[in-house]
């Protein structure tokens, strides 16, 4: 599941991002100057599918919660999404003509696209800090209780 | 419980394998829309305007109309990585021209802008102009558009800066550049950059984003260019 999860957001994450495109054909490109945006979004979407699929798993399995670092991976993801949009071609623009061409939309499209950086370096730190933590509290819960006895 | 838990993981799995199922099936769908075969029958809007600036011959069967804004960085992107190589392969040899549309959709300094290339235009700089305006762009809407800057650009050419000044000024530009505009809206523009590559029967193909030269060549191989 968590290989599907981070299949998915790759695909969006890349996609936004200009890697590839679909119309009028199917095309990638990679340039060299650009790898290093391609390995975030490729690590991005690693670590959304883990920590997804790790909630899915405490949500239904498990007694126990870690809510507030549920909450925290949740909000990694948001905003690995918000950052995996920034750079899209057709969103500020798109922001710009709802909000006029000078309006808050336009503007925080705009800082969305400048900040990129560090909102998908803040955004993969809080995908690491959760799926660390929910690695801890699943394999805490999943131990199984050894029996001393006569 | 335990049963409902595994219920629970199932729908959890199937929902995780639908959500991926539709986005391979969306992408293959969008795949196939603009398969180059140049069947669009959309009668289309853009024609070369006297007052358009143009890059190559003008009698180049194909031509290459770009919608963009001197302030979009994803146009910086392409003017830089792609823009290069299709005036090398496709516009020098007289395949195809280069024709410049602007579609403001940051604030003022766009217009700005824009109306400075045409003022450098007046005198037989309009695309060195719109280089220099590519080559040193600065953040959208934080006013790195200065009349100081476009001043120093129009020296950098050996313009006549007063007269350069004086048409950039006037404001005689402003219904050309929303003509532009209004253009791109009929035409399909939703951000920039986005390309339409006409064929000489008409036909077009419209190319969306800062995609690579091998998008253009294969447009006009499908537009009959061979």
């Amino acid at each position: 599941m968590s290989t599907a999860i981070a299949l998915l957001f790759s695909f969006m994450f890349l996609y936004f991002d200009g890697f590839y495109f679909v119309s009028p054909y199917l095309v990638a490109y990679i340039d060299s100057s650009r790898f290093s945006v391609l390995l975030l979004d490729v690590t991005i979407s690693a670590f959304s599918g883990i920590v997804l699929t790790l909630s899915a798993y405490e949500i239904s399995s498990l007694q126990v919660r870690t809510a507030g670092y549920r909450h925290t991976g949740l909000v990694g993801v948001v905003v690995a999404f918000l950052a995996g949009a920034c750079p899209c071609y057709y969103l500020v623009p798109l922001l710009a003509v709802a909000g006029g061409a000078g309006g808050a939309l336009a503007t925080l499209g705009i800082l969305f696209y400048s900040y990129q950086a560090p909102i998908k370096f803040s955004s993969l730190g809080l995908l690491l800090l959760t799926a660390f933590v929910q690695e801890r509290t699943l394999r805490a819960a999943c131990k199984v209780p050894v029996k001393v006895g006569g | 419980m335990v049963r409902r838990n595994r219920r629970r993981s199932k729908s959890i799995y199937i929902l995780a394998a639908v959500l991926f199922g539709i986005a391979i099936v969306a992408i293959a769908y969008f795949a196939t829309q603009g398969l180059g075969d140049g069947s669009n029958s959309k009668a289309y809007p853009l024609s070369v305007l006297p007052q358009n600036p143009v890059l190559g011959s003008k009698s180049a069967q194909f031509a290459i109309f770009e919608f963009g804004d001197y302030q979009c960085p994803t146009c910086d992107y392409w003017f830089k990585t792609q823009e290069p190589s299709i005036v090398q392969n496709l516009v020098d040899t007289g395949k195809a021209k280069l024709v410049w549309r602007d579609f403001i959709i940051y604030n003022s300094d766009s217009r700005l802008a824009a109306s400075a290339a045409y003022a450098a235009g007046e005198q037989g700089k309009f695309w060195q102009f719109h280089d220099l305006l590519y080559t040193n762009q600065g953040q959208a809407n934080s006013g790195w558009v200065t009349t100081k800057l476009l001043i120093s650009f129009a020296q950098q050419l050996g313009l006549n800066v007063t007269e350069f000044t004086q048409s950039m000024n006037s404001g005689k530009y402003d219904s050309l550049i929303d003509s532009n505009f209004q253009a791109g809206q009929q035409a399909g523009v939703q951000g920039t950059p986005t390309f339409f590559v006409v064929g000489p029967t008409g036909k077009y193909v419209t190319i969306s984003g800062p995609q690579p030269e091998s998008v253009f060549e294969q447009a006009i191989v499908s537009l009959g260019g061979g």
